[in-house]
């Protein structure tokens, strides 16, 4: 390894299933395969290079002092300082895999303006929703008792709870509207089932921007159809294929 | 006994609704049971059904997740998306088809009773209960809401002999139902789920009975606390099947 920890971060762990089921993904194809790569939750580390070393961030589009998406070479000695996360919960950091061998596989960048660097909003997709009590207030607040099993959020004013059901299945994006009435969106981490009824599902380009929010923040929900849903992932798709510029 | 196929019976019975870009909600029509209840068979979701359902492959190698009374299927998006963008319906016809053929094949069983027997275990669940908040949480909130005391609670719950219904929630957890005939308590989920429930927590949840396998948020009523767990370490596989008896023992203090 040619990368020491000078300070680790809040959360630093290889997830199979991370928040931003894209990260992994595009910094595939930014590495190469063999690439590791982290979720970092709340802060980042500090890096210091001991010897020539290749690295890419994932990251929300402006949210870094560090180009994103693309590889970072770092000379023996060079410092990457990633405790301020930009106002975002978690990036991902990719490590070549054996980064001083060669010949290394061919590395990429994505271009600039593809629809691979989102930003960070306060607007969340839904692919389906079976209840309109969600749209009944402007904003929710992603409260401190998140985590990836469940992301919980209240809402500004009060939302008419829903009912118990029968438990049925519940995937990444699910929301869970327990008779509280403050929404709860299950996790990569959260429960295969659940007996609070399910409102809606988050739209699977939308999980990124999910995967950003800090607690404190605000978001507010818009209905786009199946269809539409599903456009944005072959979007993405395109774009995996598209915007990979080789450097 | 024959039973004439029921093919376009068990069909019309499934309801598929998409729920999001990749997953699919099966449900079944409440009349299903009903309606082969009055041709002779048992019912369709029972636990054999449920093990089969759970223990399935999906041709597509989906997810197959069940529920109380419904199949949800979900897509890798990786790999589908383009299938999913381009063939929903053809996808969707197959999954109610996936499905049929599994109950179809256990409706055509039924039919022989040398099949019909589920092999089933029963386990003794040795319990902690007590006054102890740190044990039995919401014991008190139970008895107010079926206007009984601590202690019938506790009777009614040692008295009933709950069947693995179908696995879910966590890995090593089972939706533990009464079997017909138990003693009733009513056990509404709190409003908002506690952020940490403790692992081996014995908790109450609308009509099923179930225990935490490791700590975490939920949002049932806790009653008690055992040291049993089940989930093979080895594997990652649970120890118990839809259709295992299980029965609660109080630990001798």
């Amino acid at each position: 390894m040619t990368i020491e920890i000078i300070k680790p971060a809040a959360s630093m762990l290889p997830q199979r299933h991370p928040m931003d089921p894209w990260a992994g993904r595009i910094l595939h194809l930014v590495l190469g395969y063999n690439a590791d790569i982290l979720e970092c939750t709340l802060t980042g580390p500090i890096l210091r290079a001991t010897a020539r070393t290749i690295l890419a961030i994932g990251a929300p589009e402006g949210a870094l002092p560090y180009p994103v998406w693309e590889p970072i070479h770092l000379s023996a000695g060079e410092e990457l300082d990633l405790r301020k996360l930009g106002g975002c919960s978690r990036i991902y950091l990719a490590l070549a895999s054996d980064s001083t061998s060669r010949p290394s596989p061919p590395m990429c960048r994505v271009a600039a303006g593809s629809p691979l660097r989102a930003s960070k909003s306060g607007s969340i997709e839904l692919s389906w929703v079976a209840d309109d009590a969600l749209f009944s207030d402007a904003a929710f607040q992603l409260l401190a008792a998140s985590d990836r099993r469940g992301l919980r959020y209240a809402a500004a004013t009060q939302v008419k709870g829903g009912r118990e059901i029968p438990p049925e299945p519940m995937t990444y994006g699910a929301v869970q509207l327990p008779p509280s009435g403050n929404p709860i969106i299950v996790g990569p981490d959260g429960p295969l089932t659940g007996g609070y009824q399910r409102i809606a599902t988050v739209a699977n380009t939308s999980l990124r921007n999910l995967a950003w929010q800090l607690p404190g923040d605000q978001i507010s929900f818009t209905k786009i159809s199946r269809e539409a849903a599903l456009k944005r992932v072959l979007n993405l798709e395109d774009a995996l294929v598209r915007d990979l510029l080789p450097c | 006994m024959k039973f004439e196929p029921v093919k376009n019976n068990i069909l019309n019975k499934i309801s598929a609704c998409w729920i999001s870009e990749r997953e699919l909600a099966l449900t079944f029509n409440q009349a299903l049971d009903q309606d082969l209840a009055t041709e002779g068979m048992p019912r369709i979701l029972n636990a054999r059904v449920r093990r089969n359902i759970s223990q399935s492959r999906h041709p597509d190698d989906a997810k197959v997740v069940l529920g109380a009374n419904c199949v949800h299927i979900t897509w890798d998006i990786e790999s589908s998306a383009r299938k999913l963008a381009h063939e929903s319906q053809t996808i969707l016809d197959q999954a109610i088809q996936w499905l049929g053929a599994l109950l179809q094949e256990e409706a055509n069983k039924s039919s022989d009773s040398s099949t019909n027997d589920l092999i089933a275990k029963k386990i003794l669940i040795t319990t902690k209960y007590g006054d102890a908040a740190e044990i039995s949480h919401d014991l008190e909130k139970i008895a107010r809401e079926n206007q009984l005391t601590t202690a019938e609670i506790l009777q009614r719950h040692l008295a009933t002999t709950y069947v693995v219904a179908f696995p879910g929630f966590q890995p090593g957890f089972a939706y533990l139902e009464p079997l017909e005939g138990s003693p009733k308590i009513k056990a509404p989920r709190h409003e908002t789920p506690r952020a940490k429930v403790p692992a081996g927590a014995v908790a109450l949840g609308g009509p099923y009975c179930g225990i935490y396998p490791a700590d975490g948020p939920g949002g049932w009523n806790i009653i008690g606390l055992t040291a049993m767990r089940f989930l093979d370490p080895t594997n990652g596989r649970d120890t118990w099947q839809p259709g295992d008896l299980v029965q609660f023992v109080e630990e001798i203090k």
